[in-house]
C-alpha cells in the first residue's frame, strides 16, 4: 500500500532529524544556562559580543543542506503515493460523501453500498478485493466532505461537482474504521464507514449479490 | 549588506523581488505539471500571488514615494470622532448582511456626518 | 561629558498633558493609548476565547457526554478559533507594534494617529459583530474559523450568525490592515536621525515584516469574505467547483500569513527579553534581520500545504516552500541560542516565558516540517496532530512570547512593576498546563482521531488522552486566574517603575515610564544611536566617559541644555 509504506518511511526518518534537532537546541539551552552559572562563580560579566561570521555562514549552509535533503525525501514518496501513471485497477468506486454518510457505486456493476451513520450504527461498508489496486472516484453531493483510512494513512477530499482519483491496493484481509476528515456541519462526527478487504472470490459474488 | 537594507524603498523592493521569484517558481511547477498529488491546478494560485506581489511592488512605490518629509496635513485638526463615526458607519454597512437593508440605510447619515465633521473644519478660512 | 543629545520637536505645543477619562481615551490620537486599547480589548477576548475552550475540553473529557450539543460544540469550536487567531492574538501582534514601534525607532508619534484609531475602532466593531453572532440563539457560526463554501452558503447554513461570522472577520481584518499600514511606515518613514533601518531593534524588525505580511496577505481574506457574503445571499452565484477553490485558495493565501503575523512580533519580544536579561547585545542580527525578510517572503509561499489532500493543488511546490522556511527558522533559533551563550541570566519572568518559548516553539516548527510532507499529510492532516501543531506554535509559542513581552514592557506603559513571585506562579503553571494539554493531540491524531468531533465513542480509544489533555486545560485555566491576580494586586500595590527598571537596550527605555504624550522630550531626549543596542552601548562606553548611568531629572535638564534642537527631522534616501 504505497500511502502507509511512504508515510511509515518518512515519519520514520523525519521523526528521528526533529527528534535530534530537537535535544541539540535543548542542550545549548541549558548548557547556556549552566554556563552563565559558571561565570557568575567566576565573577564575570556577561561575554562581550564577538563577530562570528563563518559561525553564522557555516550553520546557515548546514540548514540548506538538511532542507534539501528533505525536499528530496517529500517528493520521492509523493511519486510515490501518486506515480506519473497509476496501476490499473481491478475496480473502480465511485465514493461521494453526503450530510451525513456516504455512498459506494462499483462503477460498471449495478451494486451501492450505503448507510445512516447515525449513532454510528448502519455504517456503510466499502468491500475492496485484497491485493489489488482498486481506484476512488471521489465526489461530494453537497459540501466538502474527506475520505480518511487512519490505518493505511490515505485521506482524500470530496467536493461537489468534482471528482479526485486515487488508487488503493489494500495488502491484507480485515476490516477497518475510516472517517469523514472535513468539517462538514452538525454530524461531521459520526459520519464513519467500513473498509473491508476480501478474498477474489468473495468479492466477486459481493459484486454480484451485493452482499457478503 | 547594512548599507542596502538602509533604504526603506531598497527593503520593500527586496521583499517584493522575493515574492516575484517564488511566484515565478511557482509558476514553473503549474506549467511543467509537477504536481506531486492526487490533481491538478490551474494557473489561479499563481494569480493570486502575482497579484500580492503586485501590492508589494506599489508598497514601495508610495514608500519611495514618501521620501521627503512633509507636514501631515491630514492629521491636523485632530478630529478624532470622524475616524469612529467612519468606523461606525462600515460596521452598521455590514451588520445589514445579517439584520437587513435598513442597516444600510441608517449607515449612510453616519457616514455623511463623518464626512462633514473631518471636512467642515478645513473648508474654514484659516 | 555626554554625547549630545537631540529632540525630536512637534508642531503642536509641546508636552500638553493626556487627559484622562474615557472619551478622551475612546478618541485618543496617541499611539500608545491607542495600543493599550488594543492590547486590553485582546486580553479580554483571550480570557472569552480561553473559557469556549475550557467548555469545549470539558465536553471531550469524557465519551458521549452532553454539555454541548454538537451544533453548540461547532458554534463554541468557531467563535474559539476565530476568536483567537482574527480578535486576538493578531491584535497582540498588531497593538504592540502600535504601541512600541514609535518609542524604539525615536519618533513622537505614530504615522496617520486616526487611521490607527479607525482601525481599532474597526477591530472592536468586528469582535462585537462576531460575539454578537455566537450568543445568537440556535444559529451561530459553526462553520469553523475559515468558513468554507458551501457550507458557509444560506442554503446549508440557515440563521443570521454566519453572517455576522462574515462581517465581524471583514471588519476586523480591516481594522488590522489599517494598523498595519501606520505601523509599517512609522518604522519606514519616522524614524529618528542616526536611528537607520539597521539600527532598530529586532523587535521593531519583527514588526515590519509582519506588517509587510499583513498589507501583502490579509486583502485575499476580505475577497473570499465577499464571495461568502455573495452566497449568503444567492448562493447560485458563487456555486461549482471553481468557486469552492478559489475561496479556498484565497483564505489559506491570508490563512498562512496571519499564522506567522501571529509569530514574528513575539519573536521579537523574545530576542528583547533574551538579550535584556543576559545583559547581551543580540546575536547575529544582520543575519536575523535578513532571515526575517526571507522567511516572511517564504511564509506568503506556502498557502497551498493547507490543500495537500484536495487533489486540486500543487503539492510538489508548496511542499518545498514548506520545507525550506526551516532555513530562516534555524537562524532565528541560532540568534536565540547564540544570545543565551555567554549571558549572565537573570531569571524574571519575563526571561522564563522567553526559554519556555524556545524549546515549546520548537515543537510546534518541527511537527510542522513532518506535516510539510504530502505523504505525511495525508494521513495527520484536520486531525488532532494538526491541532497539537499549531497549539504548540500559537499558545506554547507565541502567547508564552507574548507573555515575555508583556512582563518586560508592562512597567513601561504604566509605570508600576508587576509582581515577580505572582508572575513566576503564572509562568510555572501555564508551562505544566501547556504541555499536559497538547502533547496528547499528537498520539490522538496520529491514531486517528479527527478535528470537529463534538463527542466519540467509548471504544474508540481516545478516551484516556482526551480525559488527560482536558486536566491540562483545566490547569491553564488556573494559571490564567494566577495572572488576573498578578494584575490585580500589582495595580494595588503599585510598586514604580523607573525608566529603565531591567537596564534594558533599547530607546524606549531611555524615556520615562509611562512615556511623556509624545514619547521624548527635554527631560528624556532621544539619545545618539550607533547600534541596535544604544543603552547597552552607552552602559558599556561609560568608563571610558563620566558615567551617563540612569541619571536624575536635574542631572538630565543640565544635560539637555547642551542639547541641540533639531529643525526639521532631516531628509531620507
Amino acid at each position: 500500500m504505497p500511502f502507509e509504506s511512504a508515510f511509515s518511511q518518512l515519519f520514520t526518518q523525519d521523526t528521528i532529524i526533529a527528534w535530534v534537532v530537537f535535544c541539540l537546541v535543548v542542550l545549548v539551552l541549558t548548557g547556556s544556562m549552566g554556563y552563565s552559572w559558571y561565570r557568575g562563580r567566576r565573577g564575570q560579566g556577561p561575554l562581550k559580543a564577538v563577530k562570528a561570521t563563518r559561525l553564522e555562514l557555516g550553520y546557515s549552509g548546514a540548514l540548506v543542506g538538511m532542507a534539501i535533503f528533505l525536499v528530496i525525501s517529500s517528493f520521492s514518496a509523493n511519486a510515490k503515493d501518486y506515480p506519473g501513471t497509476a496501476p490499473k485497477p481491478a475496480m473502480a468506486v465511485a465514493v461521494s460523501g453526503f450530510q451525513w454518510c456516504w455512498r459506494f457505486h462499483y462503477e460498471g456493476t449495478p451494486v451501492t453500498a450505503t448507510g445512516q451513520c447515525q449513532g454510528l450504527r448502519n455504517l456503510p461498508v466499502l468491500v475492496v478485493p485484497v491485493g489489488e489496486p482498486v481506484r476512488l472516484d471521489v465526489t461530494s453531493a453537497d459540501v466538502l466532505h474527506a475520505v480518511w483510512m487512519p490505518q493505511w494513512r490515505f485521506k482524500l477530499y470530496a467536493y461537489p461537482g468534482h471528482v479526485s482519483s486515487a488508487t488503493l491496493t489494500i495488502p491484507r484481509t480485515g476490516k477497518w474504521i475510516s472517517r469523514c476528515a472535513q468539517l462538514c456541519g452538525l454530524n461531521h462526527y459520526e459520519m464513519w464507514f467500513w473498509l473491508e478487504a476480501v478474498p477474489r472470490a468473495e468479492f466477486a459474488s459481493y459484486l454480484k449479490t451485493g452482499r457478503l | 549588506m547594512e548599507r542596502l537594507l538602509s533604504s526603506a524603498t531598497v527593503v520593500v523592493l527586496i521583499w517584493a523581488a522575493f515574492n516575484s521569484l517564488l511566484a515565478v517558481l511557482l509558476a514553473g511547477f503549474i506549467a511543467a505539471g509537477f504536481y506531486g498529488g492526487a490533481g491538478r491546478a490551474s494557473f489561479l494560485p499563481f494569480g493570486i500571488y502575482a497579484a500580492s506581489a503586485t501590492i508589494v511592488f506599489l508598497t514601495a512605490l508610495a514608500v519611495w514615494l514618501g521620501r521627503r518629509r512633509r507636514r501631515d496635513a491630514l492629521s491636523e485638526p485632530p478630529r478624532a470622532a470622524s475616524a469612529v463615526l467612519l468606523a461606525t458607519a462600515v460596521g452598521m454597512a455590514w451588520a445589514a448582511l445579517a439584520v437587513g437593508e435598513w442597516a444600510a440605510y441608517l449607515a449612510v447619515p453616519v457616514l455623511v456626518t463623518a464626512i462633514v465633521y473631518e471636512f467642515y473644519p478645513r473648508m474654514q478660512p484659516e | 561629558m555626554t554625547a549630545p543629545t537631540r529632540v525630536i520637536p512637534y508642531p503642536s505645543p509641546a508636552d500638553k498633558e493626556d487627559r484622562a477619562g474615557l472619551p478622551q481615551w475612546l478618541l485618543t490620537t496617541d499611539h500608545k493609548r491607542i495600543g493599550i486599547l488594543t492590547i486590553a480589548a485582546a486580553l479580554f477576548l483571550f480570557v472569552l476565547n480561553g473559557a469556549l475552550a475550557l467548555t469545549m475540553r470539558a465536553q471531550l473529557a469524557q465519551p458521549n457526554q452532553d454539555i454541548l450539543s454538537p451544533q453548540q460544540y461547532l458554534q463554541f469550536m468557531t467563535e474559539h478559533g476565530t476568536g483567537m487567531i482574527a480578535l486576538t492574538i493578531t491584535p497582540f501582534a498588531i497593538g504592540l507594534g502600535v504601541y512600541l514601534v514609535p518609542l524604539q525607532v525615536g519618533a513622537p508619534r505614530i504615522a496617520a494617529p486616526r487611521v490607527t484609531l479607525l482601525g481599532y475602532w474597526l477591530y472592536v466593531f468586528g469582535s462585537l459583530s462576531l460575539i454578537w453572532g455566537f450568543v445568537t440563539p440556535r444559529s451561530g457560526a459553526q462553520d469553523g474559523w475559515w468558513g468554507f463554501n458551501p457550507l458557509s452558503y444560506g442554503d446549508y447554513t440557515g440563521g443570521y450568525g454566519m453572517s455576522l461570522w462574515i462581517a465581524g472577520v471583514f471588519l476586523a481584518a480591516c481594522g488590522m490592515i489599517l494598523m498595519s499600514t501606520t505601523v509599517l511606515w512609522t518604522a519606514l518613514r519616522m524614524r529618528a536621525p542616526h536611528v537607520t533601518l539597521m539600527r532598530v531593534p529586532v523587535f521593531t524588525w519583527t514588526e515590519i515584516v509582519t506588517t509587510l505580511m499583513v498589507v501583502a496577505g490579509f486583502p485575499a481574506l476580505l475577497l473570499a469574505q465577499l464571495i461568502n457574503a455573495v452566497g449568503r445571499i444567492d448562493p447560485a452565484l458563487v456555486s461549482g467547483n471553481g468557486w469552492d477553490i478559489l475561496y479556498e485558495e484565497l483564505f489559506w493565501f491570508y490563512g498562512h500569513p496571519v499564522v506567522y503575523v501571529m509569530f514574528f512580533p513575539f519573536v521579537g519580544c523574545v530576542a528583547e527579553s533574551l538579550a535584556t536579561f543576559t545583559g547581551r547585545r543580540f546575536f547575529g542580527y544582520n543575519g536575523t534581520v535578513l532571515s526575517l525578510l526571507l522567511f516572511a517572503a517564504g511564509s506568503m509561499a506556502v498557502w497551498g500545504h493547507h490543500l495537500f489532500a484536495s487533489g486540486q493543488e500543487v503539492n510538489d511546490y508548496f511542499s518545498l516552500t514548506s520545507i525550506m522556511l526551516s532555513v530562516p527558522a534555524g537562524i532565528e533559533y541560532f540568534g536565540f541560542l547564540g544570545t543565551l551563550w555567554g549571558g549572565r541570566f537573570r531569571y524574571t519572568t519575563s526571561m522564563l516565558f522567553a526559554l519556555t518559548f524556545i524549546p515549546q516553539f520548537l515543537i510546534g516548527g518541527l511537527t510542522g516540517i513532518l506535516i510539510a510532507n504530502p505523504a505525511i499529510d495525508y494521513h495527520v492532516n484536520n486531525s488532532y496532530f494538526i491541532l497539537g501543531h499549531f497549539h504548540y506554535t500559537l499558545f506554547a509559542g507565541s502567547v508564552f512570547g507574548f507573555f515575555a513581552g508583556f512582563y518586560l514592557w508592562f512597567p513601561k506603559a504604566t509605570g508600576i512593576m508587576l509582581n515577580e513571585r505572582l508572575g513566576k506562579l503564572h509562568w510555572l503553571i501555564m508551562t505544566v498546563g501547556a504541555n499536559v494539554t497538547f502533547i496528547p493531540w499528537f498520539i490522538l491524531g496520529y491514531d486517528g482521531m479527527p478535528r470537529w468531533m463534538a463527542t466519540y465513542p467509548a471504544g474508540a480509544g481516545f478516551t484516556t488522552l482526551s480525559l488527560i489533555s482536558s486536566i491540562g486545560a483545566g490547569i491553564i485555566g488556573i494559571s490564567i486566574f494566577v495572572f488576573a491576580l498578578n494584575l490585580y494586586e500589582s495595580a494595588r500595590a503599585k510598586v514604580p517603575a523607573g525608566p529603565n527598571p531591567w537596564l534594558a537596550h533599547t530607546l524606549e527605555w531611555a524615556t520615562s515610564s509611562p512615556p511623556p504624550r509624545f514619547n521624548f522630550n527635554l527631560t528624556h531626549p532621544v539619545p545618539r544611536v550607533h547600534s541596535y543596542a544604544p543603552l547597552l552601548d552607552a552602559r558599556e562606553q561609560a568608563p571610558r566617559e563620566q558615567a551617563p548611568r540612569e541619571q536624575a531629572p536635574r542631572e538630565q535638564a543640565a544635560a539637555s541644555g547642551r542639547a541641540e534642537v533639531a529643525g526639521r527631522a532631516g531628509e531620507e534616501a
